[in-house]
């Protein structure tokens, strides 16, 4: 299993050294409940390489918004944070270890919201409601760069015309109550990339607008994303955002990732029985109307004081009884760029 | 009239007055359903599709009475003397013996059940304040509703927060099935849940339909959604019921340009699948102060004169299909293609 992981690991470090930007090894992100301990991140490995957008894709308590978090060590207390998260700006030569850096150290503020930006799904949770948007906007400019606030206010007005804001200069002295669900949801894209950040990570940036205003928002970062030449991590439930937006899938259960692999791949050949019975759940627009859809018998487990065994188990329509619930799965790779997490697959001959 | 239809909605119009000012002056209003036609059969889902503010939820709650329409009739057939029955302005003490016909499955499944009630209360309470059953048979009731909706019924004692959010709606559901009623309004009912739970009720709702023979008004912004559950749909604007059609032929040949937008916007779970999408410019108008004319001409790009001074008259175009556009017969829009299974 371990030979498994080098082995992709050193394929990939000798190929695509320098366009590594993010590199994590076994993420683990725990909480010590009086429960139990709450394994919201149980060993991620992810890379991300400059220009690429990685979805990252799963149901409510998989744990992807935790992963985010870590990154960025917002992880609420009482988490706690192991692993390796390898992190360079693009062009920069040596990784900073995230993972060792502690939640407030001036470090990790120089790289939250500057090289490395975020945008949440709520925009009225992520702007303060008392200053402007254009107060706000400018004090992560004044907080990152060496520039005053007249030059901020500038790049600030560029901004808000970058990302398709009408009225820019009323809006930068507005409140965020008096904009509209999507215009807020723009000057959050706004105030992340006013840094110009390396990488850029959306946690389900659209799952709280309309579908118009999802399409615009969505080609917004699509074509922002060209133009800086980012890296995204796009976090997301919805597979529709995902196979529009994402080059590379990771898909996320009880903590894992269960399977790793490109986007085509992902919807055309999904190797994971979660992965192919998710695909096969969602009301996709081309299927026939009122047939009954397959489901997922159960629901998602909370991963408190989890033992050995594949998560999925016990709503796995191919579980090996004695194999998947008492060995923890191996991660095997199917082709290059293709990993799943799974006992049906270790033989490298896979059944359809 | 046609006697399958259970519903029939004609000038609907829900107007609420904005005040400001010390004196709380009427100073206008906010037209949240205004001037709507729609008709639901026995037995039928109709889906009503729109963004957020464009009245889906007020027509909903209009239905049920929950407030009180502005203007308009609701027509309703009463299940037992299936006579037509004009709810619109039914003082309440005769409404009341036809609440029960129907009832609401709600979006939030966190908020929509009292969380200081356990399970048997919350299923048991319609029930009860109908008179329909109480003690020893109204948990028999409850047991057998809670099976309905595949629910294990020795937990009928534990409260809310005891479960997850598909059951929750579970309980929801029952909770809506208690009294028997031919008609649901779904307002969101599966927005709030996950990928895999969503697919588990919505095929609970089709098949509750098929047993019950209940008809539904599918409120969801989902197009997807929609698409699997309903026989009909109507799409809505800023009030305004803009077209309406069998489900197959809106997917596959809107008639209305903002349908055409509706329905590219949406994320096809196809990589290989390059969406042209059509990119409305502007925003969703203002119900508070509406554009002149038709409602959406600002952001059509087939706009004419006529589009800017007289607003569009819902008329049918052909068997079944209602569309509110006054060049529906001059242009051509894309659909969504179906995927033979």
């Amino acid at each position: 299993m371990n030979s498994d992981k080098q082995q992709v690991r050193e394929a990939s470090e000798t190929e695509d050294d320098r366009s590594i930007l993010l590199d994590i090894k076994d993420l683990k992100v725990h909480f010590h409940l009086a429960e139990g301990i709450l394994k919201a991140v149980d060993g991620v490995n992810l890379v991300l390489r400059q220009g690429e957008t990685l979805g990252l894709v799963g149901e409510s308590g998989c744990g992807k918004s935790v992963t985010a978090q870590a990154i960025l060590r917002i992880v609420p207390k009482p988490g706690t944070v192991s692993g390796q998260i390898l992190f360079r700006s693009s062009g920069q030569t040596a990784f900073t270890d995230i993972g060792k850096l502690s939640d407030s150290c001036p470090e990790i503020r120089s790289i939250r919201g500057g090289k490395i930006g975020m945008i949440f799904q709520e925009p009225m949770k992520a702007f303060s409601p008392i200053h402007t948007i254009g107060n706000q906007i400018m004090e992560a400019l004044l907080l990152h760069e060496k520039i005053d606030k007249k030059a901020a206010r500038k790049i600030t007005l560029d901004l808000l015309t970058s990302v398709g804001m009408s009225n820019p200069e009323q809006r930068i002295d507005e409140y965020p109550h008096q904009l509209s669900g999507g215009m807020r949801q723009r000057a959050i894209i706004a105030m992340a990339l006013c840094c110009k950040p390396s990488i850029l990570i959306a946690d389900e940036p659209t799952t709280a607008l309309d579908v118009t205003v999802q399409a615009q928002v969505l080609k917004l970062m699509n074509d922002l994303q060209q133009a800086l030449g980012m890296s995204m991590i796009f976090i997301t439930h919805d597979l529709g955002v995902i196979a529009e937006m994402a080059n590379n899938v990771a898909v996320m259960y009880l903590g894992k990732i269960i399977e790793y692999c490109d986007v085509d791949s992902l919807f055309y050949e999904p190797v994971h029985p979660y992965t192919q019975a998710l695909l096969d759940s969602i009301p996709a627009i081309g299927t026939k109307a009122r047939t009954r859809l397959r489901v997922i018998e159960g629901s998602v487990p909370v991963p408190l004081n989890t033992g050995r065994g594949c998560g999925f188990y016990s709503r796995c329509r191919f579980a090996i009884e004695g194999l998947c619930n008492v060995e923890d799965p191996p991660l095997v790779q199917i082709k290059p760029g293709h990993l799943v997490m799974c006992f049906l697959h270790t033989t490298q001959d896979h059944q359809e | 009239m046609d006697k399958d239809i259970l519903l029939e909605i004609k000038g609907l119009k829900k107007y609420f007055p904005i005040r400001t000012g010390f004196w709380k002056r009427t100073s206008g209003y906010v037209k949240a359903v205004d001037d709507v036609d729609l008709f639901i059969r026995q037995g039928e889902t109709l889906g009503l599709v729109g963004e957020s503010g464009c009245g889906k939820t007020t027509i909903g709650r209009c239905i049920l009475k929950a407030i009180n329409p502005t203007d308009g009739s609701i027509k309703y057939r009463n299940p037992d003397t299936q006579e037509m029955l004009e709810l619109a302005q039914m003082k309440e003490k005769e409404l009341w013996p036809l609440r029960r016909h129907l009832q609401m499955i709600f979006q939030d499944p966190y908020s929509s059940l009292d969380p200081r009630m356990p399970v048997l209360d919350i299923i048991g309470e319609p029930l009860l304040v109908n008179g329909l059953a109480s003690g020893k048979k109204l948990a028999d009731k409850v047991s057998e509703l809670m099976d309905m909706v595949g629910m294990d019924s020795r937990y009928m004692r534990r409260y809310p927060h005891a479960f997850s959010g598909g059951q929750r709606q579970r309980i929801g559901i029952a909770r809506a099935l208690a009294t028997s009623p031919n008609f649901i309004v779904c307002d969101e009912a599966v927005s709030a849940l996950d990928v895999s739970v969503r697919s588990q009720i919505l095929n609970l709702l089709l098949d509750l339909q098929d047993r019950f023979n209940l008809s539904y008004l599918f409120i969801s912004h989902d197009l997807s959604v929609v698409r699997h559950v309903s026989h009909r749909v109507a799409v809505m604007y800023v009030g305004k019921l803009v077209e309406s059609a069998q489900t197959e032929e809106i997917y596959a040949a809107p008639k209305h340009p903002y349908t055409e937008a509706l329905l590219s916007a949406i994320p096809v779970p196809d990589p290989r699948v390059k969406m042209e999408r059509i990119i409305l410019p502007g925003e969703v108008a203002n119900p508070a102060r509406p554009p002149s004319g038709c409602y959406f001409h600002p952001r059509c790009m087939f706009k004419q004169d006529i589009c800017v001074h007289e607003e569009p008259k819902l008329r049918e175009v052909s068997p079944d299909h209602f569309v509110a556009c006054h060049c529906a017969d001059a242009i051509t829009l894309k659909g969504v293609k179906s995927i033979e299974c």
